[in-house]
């Protein structure tokens, strides 16, 4: 049985212009321990299939299942990582990491201990008394990740973690991800809009169309050697799928601006 | 060699904060000292009458008397119980409305224009009409200086629930927070600064709404004096009742912000 289905899931929106349908069919089977990368244009509604995975939003239609059974809140199998990081200014790095566990009832020892491993898992060691506000934007989301993790989800669950990075600490985040993957490959959903960085990580990368109505136009593997390096990137293969995956993101795109303007 | 410049950087830092402090307090104590000296010297050659000004020397002997004489002791306990009595109503109800209608939208539909109403009505002109209804004394002091006080509290309750970050409020669903935990973990934090800041406005209109009231009901108290030596001419007890209230609101500013500093540490623990 797969971990995650995602089965005809339709997302709407109601706006000031009536009930916009972002997105219109989204169907997918996830595996146990598969890292899997969701790419599409802006506003194909990526990040709503994420929160419907999670818990947070109710598709109009269809259904999520998580190990068969269908998600009607948030669980405690499954964890968020945000794109800002969200933490907490007022708490200190460890407290943050410690706050789901605390939300969940966990005692101050054993949560600030599990906190504390985490924080060192994500190389944030020595910085467990720190704000928010004396980290980097990448050290933040190290925090965000630890996080997540320390309440040992079955499921991560990503909404374009690094997409506030810079190009550079982007990089050697992912890389940093991987890592942490490695040790116990949870299954992964990671949302992004970055070609590059879904190929590096990803065992399949689902391909959005544009919305509204959007759907999965390509349910691509990326069959690259794990555990991965920066020089996959140089690699032939790489290059394939690169092109492929731009050809589908900006092809469409640029078929789209050509259209007549209908709305 | 980083670790110097580090340092360096603090003091110098500190010494700046240290000069700004000191600029603050000479210039703005000085303007009141000079101020007073320009007043006291005026009175002195006789180009004021002292009779309408009183001078700085007679207003600081006139708050001598009154501690003398006890009397500023007693207008202190019955101003200062109408003012505890009259912030903490305000207090509890202000924040706790405020709150509620941060956090629901019909709630807030419901009451935010009569908020506004109170808050943009001249509440001292229904004075004869709420004397009417309480009576001369302490009740319809009371209940004038909650009028004047809740409205900085619900509003800025209302608005810090509003300006918390919603992504925070999304980790707290994502966890499977329920609403109470919501509200102690992160509600509560997040608008604490601004909720403090309607505290300490709502202290100061409550001060003001105990004198006015014990200016026009009071059967006692400051605002009672303030009256009182005014329709007995007597303009130096009036400045010196005046000088205490002031000092009593620096005071408790004072002590808001004491209290704002030392409380924000539960912020982390909770």
């Amino acid at each position: 049985m797969s971990h995650i289905t995602f089965d005809s899931v339709k997302i709407s929106y109601k706006t000031s212009d009536g009930e916009v349908e972002a997105v219109g069919d989204f169907s997918a089977e996830i595996q146990k321990g598969e890292f899997i990368a969701i790419v599409g244009p802006s506003g194909c509604g990526k990040s709503s299939v994420l929160s419907a995975a999670d818990g947070l939003l109710k598709p109009a239609a269809g259904n999520v299942y998580v190990s068969g059974e269908p998600v009607t809140g948030p669980g405690h199998g499954r964890a968020m990582v945000f794109q800002d990081a969200s933490l907490m200014p007022w708490r200190s790095v460890e407290s943050n990491v410690a706050f789901g566990l605390e939300l969940r009832g966990v005692g101050k020892a054993e949560r600030l201990r599990t906190a504390r491993e985490l924080v060192k898992l994500v190389g944030l060691e020595g910085r467990e008394r720190s704000r928010p506000s004396q980290l980097s934007g990448g050290m933040r989301q190290r925090v965000g990740i630890a996080r997540a993790l320390a309440v040992d989800p079955e499921i991560l669950l990503m909404d374009e973690p690094f997409g506030a990075l810079d190009a550079q600490t982007r990089e050697s985040m992912g890389m940093e991800l991987l890592r942490i993957w490695e040790n116990d490959r949870k299954t992964v959903l990671f949302v992004t809009h970055g070609i590059d960085e879904a190929i590096l990580l990803a065992d399949r990368v689902l391909v959005m169309s544009a919305g509204p109505r959007s759907r999965i136009v390509e349910d691509i593997t990326i069959d690259l050697p794990r555990p991965r390096t920066r020089e996959v990137r140089v690699g032939r293969e790489f290059q394939v799928y690169r092109s492929r995956l731009s050809n589908l993101l900006f092809g469409e795109q640029d078929a789209r601006t050509t259209e007549p303007a209908t709305r | 060699m980083a670790w110097t410049s580090v340092i360096s950087t603090v003091r110098a830092d500190d010494q700046g904060k240290i000069r700004e402090r000191v600029y603050a307090v000479v210039l703005g104590g000085g303007l009141i000292f000079i101020g007073a000296v320009a007043w006291q010297l005026a009175v002195m050659a006789g180009a004021v009458d002292e009779f309408l000004t009183s001078s700085p020397v007679l207003v600081i002997e006139g708050v001598v008397k009154q501690i003398v004489s006890g009397e500023l002791l007693v207008n202190i306990g019955i101003s200062g119980l109408e003012f505890i009595v009259a912030f903490a109503v305000a207090s509890v109800f202000g924040i706790s409305l405020g709150l509620l209608m941060g956090r629901l939208r019909y709630v807030k539909y419901a009451i935010e224009p009569y908020v506004w109403l109170l808050y943009s009505s001249p509440v001292i002109a229904l004075f004869p009409l709420i004397v009417l209804i309480f009576g001369l004394g302490a009740p319809s002091v009371v209940f004038i200086a909650i009028m004047l006080a809740i409205v900085p509290l619900i509003v800025n309750a209302m608005q810090g629930v509003d300006n918390v970050d919603p992504g925070l409020i999304k980790v707290v669903e994502s966890f499977g927070g329920n609403e109470l935990q919501l509200l102690r973990k992160v509600v509560l934090p997040a608008s604490f600064p601004t909720i403090m800041a309607g505290v300490r406005l709502g202290m100061g209109r409550a001060v003001v709404g105990v004198v006015v009231g014990e200016l026009f009901a009071g059967q006692g108290g400051i605002g009672y004096s303030i009256d009182k030596y005014a329709s007995e001419l007597n303009t130096t007890q009036v400045f010196s009742s005046v000088l205490i209230v002031i000092v009593a609101g620096l005071v408790l500013n004072f002590i808001a912000r004491a209290l704002e500093r030392a409380s924000s540490g539960w912020r982390t623990d909770l």
